[in-house]
């Protein structure tokens, strides 16, 4: 019996043990439909998470991009095209915001790494005792609710009762306005010297630097964790080598640590990239704890997503924030294509 | 064991498809057979027949007596921003309504802030989805409006069966019924509270001076700053985004407007707001004011006699009797309008109101009596003593005499409410909000002039009221 390919119970009856005598051809025929079966059953195992990965994550960026290709209100959508893309690009709003968060993506990664490598070795040294509570320490601010931890840095750096301009005043300085200070920290010392810089050196407001405190001393634990992950598999023995020949503190860090810790410096720049780009949570739960309007005082803390937040729900403007959402992911994309084009090369040993 | 896993995986699906479905309402609530369905996008069409009489008779007397009511069960999901004892209260209210409507059960729920409410609202919207009804500031009805989400009420309002009597609308203050200029002047939103902006000032600092009554006029304001204000007390706290409701108020009171006759364009760039921001921005110059740091701040510092007036929602004065009490630093205190140029003096008079969703008829006409309810005199004066809100109608402080007895800063504030004006009710009026906090923030940063930063602000202003 010749079994056409496409007919399955056919050849399922070809392959019973009944028919002792199988052909080659068969026999591949057989390991096909079994095969075919076990992807089948594969991609039923699948299905579920497939499901909600469509429904809550693929199905979201497609709607978003359909969005953003419209304006009016919701459910009363009217397709613009990119007209919400040449909005964006040709507002100065838009790029302040842009300008917004590559300064606190630069105030808050570099700090909160430096910071965190240092704690963590420190803590990765024999001398250190009870490392495990140490390490839950560090690791608190980060588990701990972002609303909450936003009211008590709000009283530190509250103008009047603060803690901070306390210790400030103490030591015979100025008292500062913290969150609620949009000139920037250069003015400020400028100022404070009793000269004039151009308006290019202002810097950032102490505002937004204020905020970044908070997201360092939020984030820097989790840093932390990942950095004393990666040390622990540094074999001692490269350190013993080291040491026999005759290499110190500095150059077992500088020539052992850094350069086999790169593939989780990598990881930890790529999550910390994306993260200060995407930040939100730590910028608005500040804001709010200091009585600011969103991105505020004055503009001055608002980053891209508290510019697309507030477009979306003080504004209505539903199409314009989608289209910001979409170029903030263009931009996270190419940061994160450049991270693995330049360092991810030099992270691997 | 193929099977098995083949029957656990289906199993597991249709748990996962059964999680993503709307979840059941409580109660069935089909339409009435004889009322056809409102269109998506058109107006509710008015019901052909009228609803039945209630089943039971009601057990309380309202105002007006309930003279219809849906025949089948109605179950109502009413979104609030009402937590604690406002949460309280609306519940107690709601379980009253329903044993006078014994079919109709309305589930007050606690959505968060107004801001979270508006969110939720939009989220559902776009999920089709929406509640029965939902408390709401006008500006945030608008954009449902815009949407298609709510109904116009003018239809139940005048409907002969459930709508309002002409003695009713007679009775409710019509700052109460939310007239929509952009929609046809119709009304798609009604409230049964309202505050008042009024002016917080701290009695015995004022004594101290020799001021035994509050200022009248901006000058006897900042005469009292400039005797009162040294070391750490200050003469005002402005909220860290601004208060668009302050300067209303003031604005009010230098005889201005904030928006135009016609709603098109602001008003609130001319003399009346540029003397407002001035008169602001000499507070900050002059060292007298200093922006707040932390939420309620300047009700916490008047608590403690470091700043001399705050001005704030009527709805705190629970709020600031607490504080002070606790603080136990302020013997003589009280409210009075914001210092005025204009004969009488003028109050902002603002608050949420209430909009109805659109559903089946059956729902919209049950949200309409449930609404209708709480502007009923009974229930208007249980609320009114629970939150210290103004009532929707004349008649209702008739039952609030011991209320007013026991209250007396309340009761001066009741008076003040023949001085009333409302702020525009524009959808983008929230935005515009948000951009005179902008410019009060500005100046008081002296980062631009007073008319230069009402300039912008409306600028800005007109371009979004034009849909920009």
């Amino acid at each position: 019996m010749i079994c056409d390919l496409a007919d399955e119970e056919c050849i399922l009856a070809r392959s019973t043990p009944v028919a002792q005598t199988i052909s080659p051809r068969t026999a591949v025929q057989t390991r096909a439909i079994r095969k075919r079966r076990t992807q089948w059953s594969a991609y039923i195992f699948i299905l579920p998470a497939f499901v909600i990965i469509g429904i809550f994550h693929i199905f979201p960026v497609f709607y978003a991009v359909y969005v953003s290709l419209n304006k009016g209100a919701i459910n009363r959508f009217a397709f613009v095209g990119l007209d919400q893309y040449a909005r964006a690009l040709s507002s100065g709003d838009f790029w302040n915001a842009l300008v917004t968060t590559l300064v606190y993506a630069l105030l808050t990664m570099p700090i909160t790494m430096a910071l965190a490598l240092f704690f963590a070795y420190l803590l990765y040294q024999p001398f250190v005792k009870a490392r495990g509570i140490f390490r839950a320490i560090f690791f608190l601010p980060y588990v701990v609710s972002t609303v909450g931890s936003a009211i008590v840095w709000a009283w530190i750096f509250d103008p009047r009762s603060g803690l901070l301009n306390f210790v400030l005043t103490r030591l015979g300085l100025p008292a500062l306005r913290w969150l609620i200070e949009p000139d920037g920290v250069g003015l400020l010392v400028a100022q404070g010297l009793g000269v004039n810089i151009p308006t290019w050196l202002d810097g950032p407001s102490l505002a937004l630097v204020a905020v970044s405190i908070f997201t360092i001393w939020q984030f820097m634990g989790y840093d932390i964790v990942i950095f004393l992950a990666g040390l622990t598999t540094i074999p001692n023995e490269m350190y013993e080598a080291a040491r026999i020949d005759g290499a110190n503190g500095f150059q077992l860090f500088r020539h052992i640590t850094i350069p086999l810790l790169a593939p989780t410096t990598f990881f930890v720049i790529v999550i910390s990239v994306i993260g200060s780009l995407q930040s939100f949570n730590s910028i608005f739960a500040m804001n709010q704890a200091a009585e600011q309007s969103l991105g505020g005082p004055l503009g001055s803390t608002s980053t891209l997503t508290v510019y697309m937040f507030d477009q979306l729900y003080t504004y209505s403007n539903y199409g314009y924030a989608a289209a910001i959402a979409i170029i903030l992911s263009c931009i996270i994309l190419a940061f994160t294509l450049f991270n693995f084009k330049v360092l991810g090369k030099r992270s691997s040993y | 064991m193929k099977k098995f896993l083949v029957l656990a995986l289906v199993l597991a699906l249709a748990l996962v498809f059964a999680a993503c479905a709307p979840a059941p309402t409580p109660a069935p609530t089909p339409a009435p057979p004889t009322a056809a369905p409102a269109q998506p996008t058109a107006a509710p069409a008015q019901p052909t027949t009228a609803p039945a009489q209630p089943t039971t008779a009601p057990t309380a007397a309202p105002t007006t007596v309930p003279t219809a009511a849906p025949a089948q069960a109605v179950a109502l999901q009413f979104w609030t921003a009402q937590s604690g004892p406002q949460d309280t209260a609306l519940k107690k209210l709601a379980a009253q309504f329903q044993q006078q409507y014994p079919n109709i059960t309305v589930t007050p729920t606690f959505q968060g802030n107004y801001s979270d409410l508006y969110k939720k609202v939009t989220a559902a919207i776009a999920a089709g989805s929406p509640p029965d009804l939902a408390i709401a500031y006008q500006n945030d009805v608008a954009n449902y409006i815009k949407s298609g989400a709510v109904i116009p009420l003018d239809d139940l309002m005048n409907d002969p069966k459930i709508g309002f009597t002409a003695d009713d609308m007679k009775d409710i203050f019509p700052s109460f019924i939310d007239k929509y200029p952009e929609f046809g002047n119709k009304v798609y939103s009604l409230a049964f509270m309202r505050s008042m902006q009024v002016m917080y000032y701290n009695a015995d600092m004022l004594n101290s001076i020799g001021m035994t009554q509050p200022p009248a006029t901006w000058n006897d304001l900042l005469k009292a700053c400039a005797a009162l204000v040294k070391g750490d007390v200050v003469c005002y706290e402005m909220p860290g985004g601004g208060d668009a409701s302050t300067f209303a108020s003031w604005v009010f009171s230098n005889g201005g407007n904030m928006i135009s006759a016609d709603g098109k364009t602001v008003a609130f760039d001319q003399q009346p707001g540029i003397d407002t921001m001035t008169f602001l921005g000499n507070l900050f110059t002059n060292k007298y004011a200093i922006v707040q740091a932390k939420a309620y701040q300047d009700q916490t510092d008047f608590s403690l006699g470091k700043v001399v007036f705050t001005f704030g929602s009527t709805a705190g004065l629970p709020y600031y009797a607490t504080a002070i009490k606790q603080a136990g630093k302020v013997q003589n205190w009280g409210i009075a309008p914001g210092p005025h140029t204009t004969p009488n003096p003028v109050v902002d008079i603002y608050g949420p109101s209430v909009t109805v969703f659109k559903t089946t008829t059956a729902k919209q006409q049950a949200a309409f009596l449930f609404l209708k309810f709480l502007m009923s005199k009974d229930a208007n004066a249980q609320w009114v003593q629970a939150t210290s809100y103004f009532p929707a109608r004349a008649s209702t402080k008739d039952a609030l005499t011991d209320f007013i007895k026991a209250n007396p800063l309340y009761g001066n504030a009741y008076g003040w409410l023949q001085y009333g004006r409302g702020e525009p009710t524009q959808a983008a009026w929230n935005p515009i909000r948000n951009f005179i906090g902008d410019a009060m923030v500005t100046v008081a940063n002296g980062k631009a002039t007073p008319t230069d930063a009402l300039k912008q602000a409306a600028q800005k202003a007109n371009a979004a009221l034009a849909g920009q």
